[in-house]
């Protein structure tokens, strides 16, 4: 791990996605340091090093910057249960690793994503909602927006190069594929 | 993820999602063995084509609600709606009652067919017995489905979930992730599902007619009301073009 100077990746206009971070930090600074973790190359596996979020309530018209700490699992929408995830992006693929604890598998999923340059990915799978991927000083850069209603999400996501055996040693052997990039909404 | 896993497959009736275990006595594709789509499975297997179209829709219009911040709150509470919203067809709930085995209070048309942890698809015998092979190959593509695009479902919300788990996502946005995230994983199945079975109709208008292999296999359809499913089939040429222009019209053709 290493620290290394945190600058925004500019943010691409996708989807409804609203132009309002540019570069600079989330909070409003220019030069916080933030450990990112190893840099690599979009093909080295990654795994989240921050995540910034943004929420709108259209409802309440209120507005929250939070820089969350850590890297922060994605939990399970039912019970709240951790999932593990690693990602990497091959031949126009976002390939994501997901376990959870005491799953007899794990999952490699194939999703389909769209070079607008040598540097910058946008995920085509999804049928709302948007996320562009690009490289950086090194280091992965994600932007994610999602709406429901009133509500809206903005995300800011850095990864850190993983180091060390994959899958982890916690992680069972067994993988299941599966290969979304020539599915259709 | 557990859970997920073992997601049911809905028939075309409207079944409930149970997301259940599969029963003990679901057989694996290798024992399945259903017999080979031939022309005579045709007409049923664009029946149920349709008919999942139609819960594809349904869904499509649960999804809707739920983008529009006026949808269901739960993943049951998303299912219930589907159902009120499609009723399916009891011509496809007939032919899997018809089964020799079939005993209501065993085998259910909520549950055909699972996918276990590892991805092995188990089916019910009498589903295996009632319906051509395409129709369970195109069952078990709707089945594998939903756990990828349920995962990547949620990943692709993993940031609206962070924000939920810490406190400061609005409430209503957290209540619909589970719903959205089902309503989505069901319309890519069902279009897995349907991909297969529309190829699975265009190889079998390559097959000769069973009545007439000079002819290639052309059918009364059953997708649209009683236009042509209570007539005898034409044998000449013209009468069975005439059937095909029918379907055309009545766009069952994919």
């Amino acid at each position: 791990m290493r620290t290394t100077v945190l600058r925004w990746a500019p943010l691409l206009w996708v989807g409804g996605c609203l132009p309002f971070l540019g570069h600079g930090n989330p909070d409003g600074s220019d030069d916080a340091s933030v450990d990112l973790g190893a840099t690599g190359t979009f093909g080295d596996l990654w795994e989240r090093a921050t995540t910034t979020l943004t929420v709108i309530d259209g409802a309440t018209g209120g507005y929250e910057m939070k820089t969350v700490d850590g890297a922060q699992d994605v939990p399970w929408p039912e019970d709240g249960a951790p999932l593990e995830v690693f990602i990497q992006i091959v031949n126009d693929q976002l390939v994501s690793h997901v376990w959870q604890q005491g799953e007899p598998v794990y999952h490699r999923i194939h999703e389909p994503l769209l070079a607008l340059d040598s540097e910058t990915y946008l995920w085509a799978a999804g049928t709302q909602g948007s996320r562009s991927f690009s490289m950086s000083d090194g280091h992965l850069f994600e932007v994610a927006q999602d709406a429901v209603g009133d509500a809206m999400v903005l995300s800011q996501i850095t990864y850190g190069a993983h180091q060390g055996d994959f899958p982890p040693s916690a992680w069972p052997t067994q993988v299941l594929d599966a290969d979304l990039t020539e599915v259709q909404p | 993820m557990t859970r997920a896993l073992w997601l049911c497959v809905l028939l075309p009736t409207g079944a409930a999602f149970a997301g259940a275990a599969v029963p003990d006595f679901f057989v694996p594709e290798s024992e399945c063995n259903p017999r080979p789509c031939t022309c005579e499975d045709a007409p049923m297997t664009e029946l149920i084509l349709k008919t999942q179209g139609d819960a594809k829709s349904a869904w499509q219009s649960v999804k809707d609600d739920v983008l529009q911040g006026s949808g269901p709150k739960t993943n049951q509470a998303a299912v219930a709606l589907f159902q009120s919203r499609f009723a399916g067809d009891t011509r496809v709930s007939d032919q899997f009652t018809a089964c020799d085995e079939y005993d209501a209070s065993v085998n259910s048309l909520s549950k055909i067919a699972g996918v276990s942890p590892f991805g092995e698809a188990r089916m019910d015998p009498c589903f295996c017995k009632q319906f051509c092979a395409d129709v369970v190959q195109a069952t078990i593509a709707h089945e594998r489905m939903h756990v990828p695009t349920i995962i990547a479902g949620v990943l692709s919300k993993g940031d609206a979930l962070i924000g939920c788990k810490l406190g400061f996502v609005p409430q209503a946005m957290c209540d619909a992730i589970g719903p959205l995230t089902l309503a989505d994983s069901e319309l890519l199945s069902h279009q897995a599902g349907m991909d297969m079975l529309s190829a699975s109709l265009q190889r079998m208008r390559r097959l000769p007619d069973p009545n007439d292999p000079k002819l290639k296999c052309t059918w009364n359809t059953l997708t649209a009301a009683a236009a042509f499913s209570d007539e005898p089939l034409p044998t000449t040429w013209t009468g069975r073009a005439t059937v095909l222009i029918g379907q055309l019209i009545h766009s069952v053709i994919p």
